[in-house]
C-alpha cells in the first residue's frame, strides 16, 4: 500500500500522465481514502496554476519600438525579403523554384526553349510553322485561366496548390483543344495533333503545376 | 533566404510527428500549429504590424528568460533575442506548422543561445543533467511524516486563495519569484518553460535537449519546492 510520503513523490508522474495502469489505480485508491493527500494534490495543481499567472516582465518601450521598426524595414517580412527590384523578385522566385522542386525547373526550361525555338525560327511553312499557332492556342488556353486564378488567390492572400493549378490549366488547355478541332486544318495528321495539340495541353499543365509549386505567381503585399 | 533555411533546418528535425509521441503522454497535447498560429503567420507574412506587435508582447519576456538561462549576461541574452526575432521574420515563410508557433520561436532562440554559450566557452547547464538528477531531494520535508509514512503535519487547506489572488499579493509574488530565481538552473529552466511559459513536456525536451524522464524529475523537484514556498504565503484564515 502506498504511503502518504510515497504519494508526494509520485504526484508529478500522476499529473504528467506517466503512470502504469496498476500504479495509477493504487494512487487513486489512496487519494480516495486520504483527504490530506487530496489536499496535497490540490496544492500542487494550484502551484502550477499560480506559476501560469505570474506577471510578465514589461518590455522596455525602446526595445519594442526598435523591433517594430525592424519589422517595417524587413520589407513586411514576406518570403522574399529583397522585394525592391524586379531582378531581386525574379531571382528569389527562381531560388524558390529550385528549392521547392529541383526536377521542375530544368524540364520547364527545356520545354520553354523548344517553344521559343519554334517561334524564333519564324518557320511559316512545314510542320513547325503550322504547329506554332496550335501550340500558342493551347498555352494561352491553359495558362491564362491559371494566371487569373493565381492572381485572384493572391489578392485574398492565399496560394493555389500545385494540383489545383494543374487542374485549372488542363481544363483551359482542353477547351483550347476543342477549339482547335474546329479551327485547325491538320486534325487528320496524327503527329501534328500529338505534338502540338496534346503536347500543348500537357505543357500548359506542367508549367502551371511548376509555377504554383514554386509560388512564382504569388506576391505578398 | 539561406538564413531562414538555417533556422528551420535547426529546429525542424527535433519536432516529431504526433505518431511518434510516447505512450501515455496524456498531459502533453500533440504538437502542431493551431489554426490561430496559422492565421497569425499569414498576417505576419502580409506585413501586418499589429500581428508582429502582439507576437512580441506575448513571447518577449519568456524568450528573454530562456536566453538568460543559457547566457548569464543580460546584454548577450538581449542580443540573441534580437537575432531570434530577425530569424523568425526571415524564416516565417518556411514555417510549416509541424510544431506550434511558440515552440518554433523558442526553439530558434534556444539553438542560437546554445551556440553562443558554447562559443563563449560557457557550459550549457542542461546537457549535463543526468548526474545532477541522482541525489535524492524529498518533495516534502521528511519531518512532516510519521515513521510509517503517514502525514504527521498534514498540508493545510488553501481553499481561500486562488492563483489570481496569490499573485496580486506583493509579498507572495516576491517570495515566489525569489524562490524561482534560487532554483538550480536546470530545474528553473524546466519549470519556467512548462508552467510559466506554458510549453508542453515534449516541447520542453526539444528546446532544452533533455530526456523526457529527466524533464519530469526536474519538474517534480521544482514544483515541490515552489509548493512549499506558496504554502508559507497562503492565507488560511
Amino acid at each position: 500500500m502506498l504511503t502518504c510520503q510515497e504519494l508526494t513523490e509520485l504526484v508529478t508522474d500522476y499529473l504528467e500522465g506517466r503512470m502504469s495502469f496498476v500504479k495509477r489505480l493504487g494512487f487513486e485508491l489512496h487519494l480516495g481514502m486520504c483527504a490530506r493527500c487530496r489536499a496535497y494534490l490540490r496544492q500542487m495543481k494550484m502551484t502550477v496554476r499560480t506559476l501560469g499567472k505570474l506577471p510578465a516582465e514589461p518590455m522596455p518601450a525602446e526595445v519594442r519600438q526598435e523591433l517594430l521598426a525592424r519589422f517595417r524595414r524587413l520589407g513586411r517580412g514576406g518570403p522574399s525579403k529583397a522585394r525592391g527590384s524586379w531582378k531581386a523578385c525574379v531571382l528569389s522566385a527562381l531560388e524558390r523554384a529550385v528549392g521547392a522542386r529541383r526536377g521542375w525547373l530544368p524540364v520547364a526550361t527545356i520545354l520553354l526553349s523548344l517553344v521559343a525555338a519554334v517561334f524564333l525560327t519564324g518557320a511559316r511553312a512545314g510542320p513547325l510553322g503550322e504547329g506554332r499557332v496550335c501550340l500558342f492556342t493551347e498555352l494561352a488556353g491553359g495558362l491564362l485561366p491559371f494566371a487569373l486564378v493565381s492572381l485572384l488567390a493572391a489578392s485574398s492572400r492565399s496560394r493555389v496548390s500545385p494540383a489545383a493549378g494543374a487542374a485549372v490549366a488542363s481544363f483551359g488547355g482542353l477547351a483550347g483543344y476543342l477549339l482547335l478541332q474546329v479551327t485547325c486544318g491538320l486534325t487528320h495528321a496524327a503527329p501534328h495533333v500529338l505534338a502540338f495539340h496534346v503536347g500543348g495541353v500537357l505543357l500548359a499543365t506542367a508549367l502551371a503545376a511548376a509555377s504554383s509549386r514554386a509560388h512564382l505567381l504569388w506576391w505578398p503585399r | 533566404m539561406s538564413e531562414s533555411r538555417n533556422t528551420s533546418a535547426l529546429v525542424r528535425p527535433k519536432v516529431k510527428a504526433p505518431k511518434e509521441m510516447e505512450r501515455g503522454a496524456a498531459a502533453s497535447p500533440a504538437p502542431g500549429a493551431s489554426p490561430e498560429d496559422i492565421a497569425l503567420v499569414q498576417r505576419l507574412l502580409a506585413g501586418e504590424e499589429a500581428a508582429f506587435a502582439s507576437l512580441v508582447d506575448q513571447y518577449h519576456s519568456g524568450l528573454l528568460r530562456l536566453a538568460m538561462m543559457f547566457l548569464a549576461d543580460r546584454a548577450g541574452a538581449e542580443e540573441v533575442l534580437q537575432e531570434t526575432w530577425v530569424a523568425v521574420l526571415e524564416g516565417l515563410s518556411s514555417f510549416e506548422g509541424r510544431s506550434s508557433l511558440k515552440t518554433w520561436v523558442f526553439g530558434i532562440l534556444a539553438n542560437r543561445a546554445r551556440t553562443r554559450a558554447v562559443r563563449e566557452g560557457r557550459s550549457v547547464p542542461f546537457s549535463s543533467l543526468a548526474e545532477a538528477g541522482r541525489e535524492h531531494e524529498p518533495a516534502v520535508d521528511p519531518s512532516r511524516f510519521q515513521p510509517n509514512g503517514g502525514w504527521a503535519e498534514p498540508p493545510r487547506h488553501w481553499e481561500n486563495d486562488t492563483p489570481e489572488k496569490l499573485v496580486m499579493r506583493r509579498e507572495a509574488l516576491r517570495r515566489l519569484e525569489l524562490a524561482i530565481a534560487e532554483l538550480p538552473a536546470n530545474q528553473r529552466a524546466v519549470v519556467t518553460l512548462r508552467d510559466v511559459d506554458g510549453l508542453d513536456s515534449k516541447e520542453v525536451c526539444n528546446v532544452l535537449e533533455i530526456s523526457e524522464t529527466n524533464q519530469r524529475v526536474l519538474l517534480h523537484r521544482a514544483r515541490s519546492k515552489l509548493r512549499r514556498v506558496l504554502e508559507d504565503c497562503v492565507d488560511w484564515t
